[in-house]
């Protein structure tokens, strides 16, 4: 997966977080112990200047992998690298610069911003925090980021309580909060689900003109297919904790490959009667429990497509060409 | 004669920080078998509508005026243990949140007993479980559950629950009021799905309730398009979504993304307005690229044109 | 203004009003009242006059040229008891303010630490906490004030022990439940340490609820202090004291004299009750209840 023209920045290798579960006591005497695997072996990479979209659905470990790269959860193995160096053996002033440049905008502006404290203050506050600047300056970088999201005047926004602002200004907001600092990587948790539609569309933009402007990277988090295809450049697609397919948007969008893909691609609600997918891949079920995954394959209890292969053995993602990525016993070698 | 009517209606919410117009003045129809969506953004109104009906608002609303006509009666006027019989039974409702129906110290089983004992049914326990195990595998869901509780099951799964319970009593109309937010995609697709069997199975009409356009799209005959407080379009879904007249519709249509369309996006300018002091005249009209003297004066009524009702000085 | 709708705006203008009333006569009233407060004498033209003890309200005193009147009266010793009325509640509102600022900020602090760093010192700070809760304030106090024995610092960090534990506890669970919101993650990713999190983005959520809590171990404190000097714990005398001079006046009420421990004991009450409505009140304003938008 790596493109020799594009300095890496972010590297996940085999990256795996399993939390521990509570355990019943016959589970406690007998010894065994349960895990959640939250994230069982995610590879992949962001180069400068590019956007990769994360999908899947609740369980996927999608916001486990943004909450391990911005450093809230620690890996079970695997490694975080950013520009070549493991994140996790930073020491105390290394990880402090790192933290300046990477920085996440949370999915939900209503609690990820401090209630109490003035809208101005909150952006304000990484620069305070890492000591950057005159009290005079961080203001100043203060009114220059709300300017930067479209909140104008910034000296108005800056005065105001998250309480007096709509769900898109908040949003816009956060996204102040997280450039104040001139991060190369933003992690972006699905940052417009919980905006009003005509706002979405509103934050989409921004973060594109942000990539445009400052070179930003992305790793953007989402279940909304529409939206990744709006704003990605890659697309990586999840399901129990694995990447089951991986490409460019193009590729993954107009050719899915993976029954998951397809089935995500197809339950899309268009307002054009036909969807981009010849045929929509209709899985059984729900999404199973995560502390009992199936053996093979994870989707194959689900999959219209599942075969004796499918039952045993976990494929692997294989590249079905330039670069397309998908894990399916349906286009494994041999 | 419509199943239902809402004429004219308006309500209002008392708060601490003043008084905000939820509805003014707002009128819709919908027939026997119709499946009628109704689309809004947060401010909308369009919740406020769905709970005015079945005059479920919380005690700090107060409705202003207009009428609900179902069958002809209008629900405004009467007392609460008739509204009681109505609700569950002619008119039922369905939440985005599963625990707004389902008590989670219940089991299933008792939650149908429970609505059949409220209205009157005279099951014996055999014939309740027999019941609902049948509305239940109607859903898709498996007639065992009956015995669990609601924590017990997945989102998909307590989502249908509600919407069996809803059923349950054949009621002639179900209201549901964002039930697929806060549901994963695939599972989402299920619901819309399903929804779809119930209106052939059940031949009941639906008010749906959403703000996503796309669900509409799959499911309404018609759409209701509402910003504000005020209805700005209504119209045959396939007629409004092709050609839409109200430029918050056009807007609306083309902020949102669409898979091999164009990675551009047009957003639309400018937030909701502040419910507390709406802009005078009409209310989109600081957003509106058409705006002008007459829209910032003026408020512009729901005209016809052609089978479409649209509410613009310029449509 | 507009008219008070909801009981805890009711409750809020009472409180303020009561309260005012009660603080600007502890502030002001030495000026009001120009009686003998400690002694039984008072200088007319720089001669000692005595007074007779156990007047009854409205006496009026003829001293040479000048009538002297006795609002509420004089006690056995002869002393003013609107004058000590006006000084003892300098003293006791001043005792129920210092214990309140130093539980607060003790409790507070304690709170903010407990719940954030969480482990073994959390354990070991909630389990002490939770035992000194569980006994009576009154109780607590007694133990030391006999231990620290007497004066204004002394009763009042006395007082102060007994309500740390309720600030401890709620600062302890806002933090608890607010330490791990997506805004204070948001702050640790920008680099922020513990303490400018605690600080600057925790505590700011933990004012309203303080606030609230704040007049109510007032008025409690106020309690707490009557009750010692009522079981002579509390400030030696002369000094003038609302509980003090309850206790005495419990002596002479059944021989007649009502007025010596009555009005002391109205003191308390309204006191008491202006700080609690206030308390009541801002706590409605400060705490909306969810269901209100």
């Amino acid at each position: 997966m790596s493109h020799a023209t594009m300095h890496k920045l972010l590297s996940l290798i085999d990256l795996k977080v399993y939390f521990p579960v509570k355990r019943t006591i016959g589970e406690v005497l007998s010894g065994r112990r349960r895990f959640l695997k939250a994230v069982d072996g995610v590879s992949f990479e962001i180069g400068k200047g590019e956007i990769l979209a994360l999908v899947g659905e609740s369980g996927s470990g999608k916001t486990t992998v943004a909450r391990t790269v911005v450093g809230l959860v620690k890996p079970t193995s695997g490694k975080v690298l950013y520009e070549g160096k493991d994140i996790f053996s930073l020491n105390g002033e290394e990880l402090r610069r790192y933290r300046r440049r990477v920085q996440m905008v949370f999915q939900d502006p209503a609690v990820s911003l401090n209630p109490r404290l003035r809208v101005g203050v909150q952006v304000k506050y990484p620069l305070d925090v890492n000591n950057i600047g005159t009290p005079e300056e961080r203001k100043e970088r203060a009114f220059k980021a709300l300017e930067a999201v479209g909140l104008t005047p910034p000296e108005e926004f800056y005065r105001r309580y998250p309480h007096q602002l709509s769900g898109g200004q908040r949003q816009r907001v956060a996204i102040a909060r997280a450039l104040v600092l001139e991060p190369e990587l933003l992690i972006a948790d699905e940052p417009i689900s919980n905006i009003d539609v005509s706002a979405r569309a509103q934050v989409l933009t921004l973060l594109k003109e942000l990539r445009r402007r400052m070179g930003l990277s992305m790793l953007y988090i989402t279940h909304d297919l529409s939206s990744a295809w709006a704003i990605a450049d890659r697309v990586a697609v999840m399901y129990l904790g694995k990447i089951v397919e991986y490409g460019t948007v193009e590729q993954v969008f107009s050719e899915p490959l993976h029954p998951y893909t397809r089935a995500l691609l197809g339950s899309v609600p268009s307002i054009t009667p036909q969807q981009m997918l010849a045929v929509r891949v209709a899985l059984k079920g729900e999404v199973p429990n995560a502390l009992d995954l199936p053996p093979g394959c994870r989707l194959n209890p689900r999959c219209p497509f599942a075969s004796e292969a499918c039952r045993v053995s976990e494929p692997l993602l294989v590249d079905v060409g330039g670069g397309h990525l998908v894990a399916c016993h349906l286009y494994s070698k041999g | 004669m419509s199943l239902l009517e809402v004429r004219d209606l308006k309500v209002s919410y008392t708060t601490r920080r003043g008084r905000i117009e939820a509805l003014s003045g707002v009128s819709l129809a919908l027939g026997e078998g119709e499946v009628v969506g109704v689309v809004g953004e947060s401010g909308s109104g369009k919740s406020t509508l769905g709970q005015a009906i079945l005059r479920l608002l919380p005690r700090y609303a107060h409705i202003e005026g207009g009428e609900v006509l179902f069958q002809g009666r209008n629900l405004l006027e009467l007392e609460e243990d008739e509204m009681r019989e109505i609700r569950g039974r002619e008119i039922a409702m369905v939440f985005q949140d599963p625990y707004s129906s389902l008590n989670p110290v219940m089991r299933i089983i008792d939650h149908f007993s429970e609505l059949y004992e409220e209205h009157g049914a005279g099951y014996t326990r055999e014939e309740a479980a027999k019941l609902a195990g049948d509305i239940l595998e109607k859903m898709g869901v498996p007639r065992e559950k009956l015995l669990e509780y609601p924590h017990q099951m997945s989102g998909g799964q307590r989502q249908r629950v509600a919407i069996a319970l809803g059923l349950a009593l054949n009621p002639r109309l179900l209201i549901a009021d964002e039930i697929t937010t806060a549901l994963d995609a695939l599972v989402e697709a299920q619901i819309v799905d399903l929804l779809k069997e119930v209106r052939h199975t059940f031949k009941t009409s639906i008010l749906f309730i959403t703000h996503n356009m796309g669900l509409v799209a799959q499911l309404a005959d018609k759409v209701t398009v509402m910003y504000a407080g005020k209805i700005v379009e209504f119209g045959n879904t396939r007629d409004v979504i092709s050609s839409p007249l109200h430029p918050y519709t056009k807007a609306l249509l083309a902020s949102v993304p669409r898979i091999g369309g164009s990675k551009e996006l047009q957003p639309i300018p400018g937030d909701p307005p502040d419910m507390r002091s709406p802009p005078p005249g009409c209310r989109f009209h600081p957003r509106c690229p058409l705006a002008t003297e007459k829209c910032r004066s003026e408020e512009p009524p729901l005209k016809l044109k052609g089978d479409r009702l649209v509410a613009c000085h310029y449509a | 203004m507009r008219r008070p709708k909801t009981f805890g705006e009711w409750s809020l203008l009472t409180g303020g009003v009561l309260t005012g009333i009660v603080v600007v006569l502890a502030v002001f009233g030495q000026y009001l009242a120009q009686g003998n407060v400690t002694s039984s004498y008072i200088y007319v033209d720089s001669r000692p006059v005595e007074v007779p003890p156990l007047l009854p309200p409205l006496s009026q005193v003829k001293v040479g040229e000048e009538t002297r009147v006795f609002y509420l009266g004089t006690d056995q010793l002869g002393r003013d008891v609107l004058g000590r009325l006006l000084a003892g509640a300098r003293f006791v509102l001043a005792v129920a303010l210092l214990s309140t600022l130093i539980s607060g900020i003790v409790g507070t602090l304690l709170g903010l630490i407990s719940g954030y760093t969480g482990g073994l010192l959390d354990r070991a700070l909630s389990v002490t906490m939770d035992s000194l809760y569980s006994l009576p304030g009154l109780i607590i106090a007694i133990a030391l004030a006999a231990l620290l024995g007497t004066g204004l610092w002394n009763i009042s960090m006395a007082i102060a022990v007994a309500y740390i534990p309720s600030y401890f506890r709620m600062v302890r669970g806002n933090v608890l439940s607010l330490k791990n919101m997506p805004f204070v993650e948001a702050a640790r990713i920008s680099g922020a340490g513990p303490l400018s999190i605690t600080v600057r983005q925790i505590l700011p959520n933990t004012f309203p609820s303080i606030a609230s809590l704040l007049p109510i171990t007032f008025a409690d404190a106020i309690i707490t202090e009557a009750g010692l000097s009522f079981l002579g714990l509390g400030i030696e005398p002369p000094t003038p004291d609302w509980g003090f001079d309850l206790n005495k006046g419990r002596q002479f009420f059944l021989a007649g004299y009502w007025w010596i421990g009555v009005f002391p004991g109205l003191a308390i009450v309204v006191s008491v009750l202006g700080f609690l409505l206030l308390g009541e009140g801002l706590n409605e304003i400060l705490n909306p209840k969810r269901w209100e938008i």
